[in-house]
């Protein structure tokens, strides 16, 4: 017997519910005719899985209630492994014409790999490592590792000062957005357990939308990426140029250090 | 009481990895996004693109010397009205965060020069490019650090602040020294 849970969802959860929907197809029609769908491909992919998803969702929620928590968690560690291939896709659109770059942040991200896993790889060596872990804290977890790729990149890119173009923009801001804002959800629902509930019920599906309003304001229309510089001369003026910046930082460095001198 | 001690830890560090992505994208892709070069005109290396029309000469030394010395405003202090001192002090401040700038603006300009080209370089090395950032992210946090002491004490405060800080690290040395003398003395 279908039982109908229409009655037990409260509007704002089932609003935004649609909206995101509606907000999906949207973004899923302009990719189509805009055809931008072709340059952003994983992008696009995770789109259509996550629209999909949504309504399944929304069907398994209303009509076989019973079985929601069980799918909502399948589909959503389903999700984390499409992200990992949205963040890819954000590195390769992003780094993939400054070699140099992403030279810096792949060693960069395994620094902190490094040390991020020395503690727990050395109490699992000691015995102490406990496996047991909450569906939540899991989540948790792996959006950490997401967030914490996306924090280089978002070093890099931003020290390095490389132009990225409106539509990698809108896919970085938008996913990054999301995931910064995962992260702080599931912490506080994590750490507070069923007190941060109904809180988590609205702040989850606001902070997608608003990564998918991001994507539709940006991605409304393809702009192609800017143009790459020529190439600089050959790889051995590195050394010469990295000597120079040190040189005219510490020229900078010797006047400060005059102004200190009485 | 040490699994919630390291659950506090993780936590924390969640929420602060969250917060810092949020607000590194919003600097980053929104506010300071990178606008288009205006030339891609590479300096010669060792060659940086002039700041200003200033060349710092030995003359500038001279220049740099007055900003920051004491002989001016000793020669003030008790000679003129209140106002015309407040002049006095608003006015080598402006000139001392003024000249600050200009050499904040040498630093940037290096590293400016240097981001652009080593971005698209394959021979890149991490390790050299993190001596540079660091260098530069401590410079400049010097720089800051001496704003502020401009702002609040003045450039001719700034002066007596380090002679300051000199006395008492003269101080503690020689303590230290009678410190070690004394133990010495007593083993003998």
């Amino acid at each position: 017997m279908l039982r109908f849970h229409f009655a037990k969802m409260k509007f704002y959860v089932l609003s935004l519910w649609i909206a995101g929907v509606l907000l999906e197809s949207l973004l899923l029609a302009r990719a189509w005719s805009g055809a931008w769908f072709k340059k952003y491909p994983v992008f696009f992919s995770y789109v259509v899985c996550v629209f999909l998803q949504d309504v399944f969702f929304l069907v398994v929620y209303l009509f076989r209630f019973g079985r929601y928590e069980t799918a909502y968690w399948y589909g959503e560690f389903f999700s984390i492994l499409l992200g990992a291939v949205v963040t890819y896709e954000i590195f390769n659109l992003t780094l993939g014409r400054y070699p140099g770059a992403g030279r810096m942040a792949s060693h960069v991200l395994s620094v902190l790999v490094i040390i991020g896993l020395t503690k727990p790889l050395a109490d699992a060596l000691a015995g102490g490592w406990a496996w047991s872990m909450t569906s939540v804290e899991l989540e948790r977890n792996l959006r950490i590792v997401q967030a914490v790729s996306l924090l280089v990149l978002a070093l890099v890119v931003g020290y390095y000062r490389i132009p990225i173009g409106r539509n990698v923009r809108g896919i970085f801001l938008g996913y990054g957005m999301f995931i910064a804002n995962s992260v702080v959800t599931l912490t506080f629902r994590s750490s507070l357990g069923g007190t941060f509930q109904n809180a988590w019920l609205i702040l989850q599906p606001l902070c997608f939308l608003l990564a998918l309003v991001t994507w539709c304001a940006l991605l409304w229309t393809y702009e192609a990426m800017p143009v790459v510089e020529s190439q600089p001369r050959i790889e051995e003026d590195y050394r010469s140029l990295a000597a120079a910046t040190r040189k005219g930082v510490l020229q900078a460095r010797t006047l400060w250090g005059k102004a200190m001198r009485p | 009481m040490g699994e919630g001690h390291a659950s506090l830890i993780i936590t924390i560090i969640s929420l602060a990895v969250g917060a810092l992505l949020g607000v590194l994208l919003i600097l980053i892709l929104v506010l300071l996004r990178p606008k288009a070069e205006a030339s891609d005109a590479t300096f010669p290396q060792g060659d940086f693109p002039p700041t200003s029309s200033i060349v710092w000469e030995e003359r500038e030394r001279q220049l740099l010397d007055r900003i920051f010395a004491t002989e001016d405003w000793d020669f003030l202090d008790g000679r003129c009205p209140a106002e015309a001192q407040r002049v006095f002090q608003a006015e080598r401040r402006l000139m001392a965060l003024y000249w600050l700038s200009l050499v904040q603006d040498q630093a940037k300009s290096a590293m400016r020069n240097h981001v652009s080209q080593a971005r698209r370089l394959e021979g890149l090395q991490p390790a050299l490019e993190c001596k540079i950032a660091f260098s530069y992210v401590f410079f400049r946090l010097n720089c800051w650090i001496l704003a502020i002491v401009v702002l609040v004490r003045g450039p001719v405060g700034l002066q007596r602040a380090v002679l300051f800080a000199r006395g008492i690290s003269g101080q503690l040395l020689g303590m230290a020294a009678g410190a070690d003398a004394h133990a010495w003395s007593q083993r003998i």
